[in-house]
């Protein structure tokens, strides 16, 4: 049965890959047959992954939500399904050319962890875990693609309002950022940290100076690829036929306050189905663990970007802007907290 | 058989000029049936659109120019010499390239225009139906049909807009999307906004408002843009119900300021709004575009994106001139393999003849033998001759498609003295029916 999962997830993977070069190519070079094709492809390996996560479903008799392998997982998929949506739905085609190396680069980083599935703590073995992780994941998953919006949002805008004058900058450092980010989330993930109390008996993480090197090549890596890439995509992208390749402004802005909603929603049911959840096992409604707090804190921002948006008329680029910041809140709440800090969250 | 075609296009000669050779359907019909009528042309077809007429034509031999420029004088009643210095003139392989590039569009005023195809496909069947066009001309114009239509698919040569109006559509476009329920705001008279606000409509815009400083004025140009009319005094209110607007108007001074805009945007509520402005001197304040959700484009901005969509069809034009290479030496194989085909069926018949002639001598002489052996003895001679002649048959098949090919057809010919059984298939062929 892990034999049959790791190659549906090897599969998905090589597919996302695919779909991601073609949604890539397809932008650069306004082919049509591409992007079709990339839809093929994004379309295969949703397929492939949901097989893999079926598979596991299966054996280990649990929604895999309980690691860090199966969470990333699951969050990949999550993302794929709403390009998917973006694509088809919104005919947002742009939107797949962040969401699908975002979910190849998750589901790689999935699978260069994989371990099988494992024997709960039985204060786990509960619908609850499945209802608050699994929500609060895809709400994550939402401002992803909120975030994707909102990036070319800006690139659209510029385009726009700067007659295609002076935009490069502003590609390049978008694109560096990204790029920068993703190699330096990769080189966390790949990093292997260890659990060790210390002298106060307190459990911390500790990374070891190879895991930081890893840390700082990822980033590395990320930031001079992103610094090449983003050089060439900003001459190509300076123009107004790429301007009409990329999805309208409405169309965006429609797309990431749709994301947004979506997310705050499910945001919500994550959270208030922890406290439920809390209440059940331990008796409290909200312990102001780490990862609570930081969720509730990006709920709260996202509530702010609905607010803007919808009282102070923030429609566009301010509300766009909102989005691609919330991006490394949303980062650090899901992944971060239980990288640096330890609490109730841990996946161990 | 050999290839020629006379012609002026919008390079070498004036409208006046291209005017004045201009064929309608009726006068290329006449042309062409009085250039088939003579002996020194077999095939014609006539092409003629605002940019060009031209005039192709196969005959025995060459030059063939003086005879078309008589007849195209005859037809159209133009003095020759009024245009002589227009004319260009091309012999072979050059009007295969030059027909293919004019399908390709790469000769067009409007480099990548779709509209050529179409014109050449009409120029072609006129000849059809005149009966003009042979073997030759048929396969060449439908061959360029393909390299036309290659083009187009196999490169962006006509994607990017290089219109104003069109490009004011693309960009309202990358602000709404659709445009199917959006409206319009005319500010002012003008054919450029007439033609801006045509192509909206062929997005699908159907509510239109048009205002002018006089509200007769305004009424008139309604009911020519099948818009509302509405009051000149209420602009401001106007603006913040429109998503599109376009001005166009006389006034020497600004109509649309900074300060205007931003109180219009707040009763917008931020709702973006796309504004081109073709008047000169402007009609709006280029300090409008730094506005919020406001999005201004004057004629100069308009224009740099037509300039910079135009540079991307020419990088596309390099490579349709890659295509029109390729096709052009697809087409110098195919009808250098017609010329050496006809030969190795002369060398081939004349051999049989020989073949044949000799036998029959032979076994006249020879009147004991079986059925059998008179069997074996014609066998000998096919198989003989067979064998002599397959190593210059594959030789000459192998360089058909090369100039060496044609001249070993030639020596065969000369040496075999195989002129006379030679029968081309440009001569026997039919012309196409319509």
């Amino acid at each position: 049965m892990q034999g049959l999962e790791q190659l549906l997830l090897g599969g998905a993977l090589a597919a996302y890959l695919a779909a991601a070069v073609l949604y890539t190519f397809g932008l650069a070079f306004k082919r049509r047959e591409a992007g079709g094709l990339a839809f093929v492809a994004l379309g295969a390996g949703f397929l492939g992954q949901t097989g893999s996560i079926v598979t596991r479903w299966v054996e280990g008799g649990q929604l895999p939500l309980t690691s860090l392998f199966e969470t990333l997982v699951f969050l990949s998929w999550c993302v794929v399904l709403l390009s998917i949506i973006a694509d088809r739905r919104y005919t947002a085609q742009a939107a797949g050319i962040i969401l699908v190396p975002t979910a190849f680069f998750l589901t790689a980083a999935a699978v260069l962890m994989y371990e099988g599935p494992r024997e709960l703590r039985e204060e786990l073995q509960t619908h609850w875990l499945l209802i608050h992780a699994g929500l609060s994941v895809f709400g994550y998953a939402a401002f992803t693609l909120a975030f994707a919006t909102g990036f070319f949002y800006v690139v659209q805008e510029d385009l726009l309002k700067k007659k295609y004058q002076q935009v490069r900058t502003l590609i390049h450092s978008l694109v560096v950022a990204f790029g920068t980010a993703l190699g330096l989330y990769v080189g966390y993930v790949i990093a292997d940290p260890t659990l060790f109390e210390d002298a106060l008996g307190n459990r911390v993480y500790g990374y070891s100076s190879a895991d930081w090197t890893i840390i700082g090549v990822g980033a590395a890596v990320g930031l001079a690829a992103s610094l090449v890439i983003g050089w060439v995509a900003a001459r190509g992208a300076s123009r107004p036929s790429f301007a009409n390749r990329l999805p309208a402004l409405d169309l965006l802005d429609r797309l990431s306050f749709h994301s947004v909603l979506f997310g705050l929603a499910l945001l919500a049911f994550g959270v208030i189905s922890g406290a439920l959840w809390a209440k059940t096992a331990w008796g409290n409604w909200w312990e102001w663990d780490p990862k609570e707090t930081w969720a509730l804190i990006s709920w709260v921002f996202y509530a702010g970007y609905v607010g803007m948006r919808e009282l102070a008329n923030w429609r566009g680029r301010n509300t766009a802007l909102i989005a691609i910041v919330g991006m490394f809140l949303i980062v650090f709440t899901f992944l971060g907290i239980n990288l640096f800090v330890p609490g109730r969250h841990d996946f161990n | 058989m050999y290839l020629a075609a006379i012609g002026v296009n919008h390079r070498t000669a004036c409208l006046d000029v291209r005017e004045k050779v201009a064929l309608d359907d009726e006068a290329a019909r006449a042309l062409l049936e009085h250039l088939v009528s003579r002996p020194e042309v077999t095939e014609a077809v006539a092409v003629s659109t605002c940019n060009r007429t031209e005039v192709y034509v196969v005959g025995p031999s060459l030059p063939l120019r003086d005879l078309v420029l008589g007849g195209l004088c005859h037809v159209t009643g133009v003095c020759r010499d009024d245009f002589d210095e227009s004319v260009y003139y091309l012999e072979g392989e050059a009007v295969v390239e030059h027909l293919f590039v004019v399908a390709s569009s790469l000769d067009s005023m409007v480099l990548g225009e779709a509209q050529i195809l179409h014109q050449l496909k009409e120029s072609y069947q006129t000849a059809t139906k005149a009966v003009t066009a042979g073997t030759m001309l048929n396969k060449l114009f439908r061959r360029s049909f393909e390299v036309g239509k290659r083009v187009r698919t196999e490169t962006r040569i006509g994607e990017s807009s290089v219109s104003i109006a069109s490009v004011s559509v693309d960009l309202a476009r990358n602000v709404f999307g659709d445009l199917g329920s959006r409206s319009v705001l005319v500010v002012g008279a003008g054919e450029m906004a007439e033609l801006v606000l045509t192509h909206l409509r062929g997005q699908g815009v159907t509510r239109v408002r048009v205002t002018n400083r006089t509200f007769e004025r305004a009424i008139e140009l309604a009911e020519r843009f099948s818009g509302d009319a509405v009051r000149y005094e209420a602009l401001t209110e106007h603006l913040a119900g429109v998503d599109i607007v376009i001005t166009s108007t006389g006034s020497a001074q600004p109509i649309i300021r900074r300060a205007d805009m931003e109180r219009v945007m707040k009763s917008r509520k931020n709702r973006p709004v796309f504004l081109i402005d073709i008047a000169v001197p402007r009609d709006i304040e280029a300090a409008v575009n730094d506005v919020y959700n406001a999005y201004l484009y004057d004629i100069d901005d308009l224009q740099d994106v037509v300039a910079s969509n135009l540079g991307e069809r020419r990088q596309e034009a390099a490579l349709a001139q890659v295509i029109v290479t390729e096709e052009v030496a697809a087409f110098r194989a195919w009808r250098q393999s017609l010329q050496v085909v006809p030969t190795m069926v002369a060398l081939r018949r004349w051999a049989t003849a020989v073949k044949e002639e000799e036998l029959e001598k032979h076994l006249a002489k020879m009147p004991d033998l079986t059925p059998a052996q008179r069997e074996r003895v014609a066998s000998l001679a096919h198989s003989l001759m067979n064998k002599f002649l397959h190593p210059p048959t594959v030789r000459v098949k192998e360089a058909s498609g090369e100039e060496e090919g044609q001249q070993y057809a030639e020596s065969l010919s000369r040496l075999f003295g195989l002129e006379g059984l030679q029968t081309s298939e440009l001569d026997t062929d039919e012309r196409s029916r319509p």
